[in-house]
């Protein structure tokens, strides 16, 4: 901590040391980013802004208890995603069914499933549905699971990010995790239904001929 | 049940999250050169050198202006020195012409030790000379 304190000191005025710490920040602030936008051209973009902001406002860093240069760094970066969102929520929203040649480009990565193997085909389904699912929730409660499970930070460290007390974040990611308990056995029990129609529908066919 | 899903549902991220993602190389190197070359580094240093001629330029200033002082003090005292007994000896001089004669008639009575013209006088400049005269020797 100490080491790391004087590394940002100096850092303030001398670049190598900034780069130092830019080099060990740069791939966990980029997986936050992608797994919250779920793009990796716009993650790119946001990685950048975060570590252009950090080094703007370094100066004002004050390190206190619960609060690393981590947390204060990963807020940069969640802020970040706010904006982000607030931004797009003024676009015009293509679907990937309106758009079908964006799912050849490689920045369109949706999920982590894309990276597993195909044998895993049942995994895969229910991680690609979870993530949908996750989409669901609201910013705050995406960005907590997404600092929890993804960013693999303690609640203490959670909470030094987002400015909030421990227990409040402990309720919003129950809340979080029961809500997608419920949305994900509504979405089996559909696609349940959907399977026995298709069924249905299929024997009738058959002895119809 | 809804314990066993919670589970499963954490199990997942848990799955999820021990997913390295793969980052951009290039991008990464490409933003590192930028931050490193950013304007914001060369602010910082020019904004040390302000700091640096705030302090100086006072502290010779300052330096400065002690030695003028110093220096035009001690000169000045030389120049009391020399020319402070000159004016009492005039003063007493003068004093004691206008005492003497002058004050009872309206010539002209003030000198100057060298050789300037003498002060052309009237009653106000006898008054004048008088009230010199006066304090001079209360001195």
């Amino acid at each position: 901590m100490e080491h790391e304190m004087e590394v940002i000191n100096t850092s303030y005025y001398d670049s190598e040391t900034f780069g130092r710490l830019y080099d060990e920040y740069y791939q966990p602030v980029f997986g936050f980013l992608y797994s919250r936008t779920s793009h990796a051209e716009t993650a790119k973009d946001l990685t950048s802004e975060t570590f252009f902001q950090a080094l703007k406002n370094l100066h004002k860093y004050k390190p206190r208890a619960g609060a690393s240069f981590k947390s204060w760094l990963f807020s940069i970066a969640v802020a970040q995603v706010g904006n982000y969102y607030r931004r797009r929520s003024k676009y015009l929203e293509i679907t990937t069914e309106e758009a079908p040649e964006i799912l050849g480009k490689d920045e369109f990565r949706p999920d982590i499933a894309f990276q597993m193997g195909e044998d895993e085909q049942e995994l895969k389904e229910k991680i690609e549905l979870l993530h949908v699912l996750m989409k669901k929730l609201n910013q705050k409660q995406q960005t907590i699971i997404t600092l929890r499970f993804f960013s693999h930070m303690s609640i203490p460290e959670i909470s030094g990010v987002l400015h909030m007390k421990e227990g409040t974040i402990k309720s919003h990611l129950h809340r979080a995790i029961k809500c997608l308990q419920v949305l994900m056995k509504e979405t089996q029990q559909t696609n349940v239904f959907e399977v026995q129609t298709q069924k249905k529908y299929d024997r009738a066919i058959v002895a119809q001929h | 049940m809804t314990e066993q899903s919670s589970h499963n549902i954490e199990d997942l991220f848990e799955r999820m999250g021990s997913i390295q993602i793969s980052e951009d190389t290039e991008h990464r190197y490409a933003l590192r050169r930028k931050i490193l070359c950013s304007k914001y580094f060369h602010k910082s240093n020019a904004q040390d050198h302000k700091k640096l001629f705030f302090l100086i330029v006072p502290f010779f200033a300052s330096g400065f202006i002690v030695i003028a002082l110093t220096v035009s003090s001690s000169t000045s005292l030389q120049n009391d020195t020399s020319t402070s007994i000159a004016p009492v000896l005039l003063s007493e001089q003068i004093a004691t012409e206008v005492t003497a004669s002058s004050l009872l008639t309206d010539a002209p009575v003030a000198q100057y030790i060298d050789d300037r013209p003498m002060i052309p006088m009237g009653r106000d400049s006898n008054r004048v000379v008088m009230n010199m005269a006066n304090v001079l020797y209360a001195q």
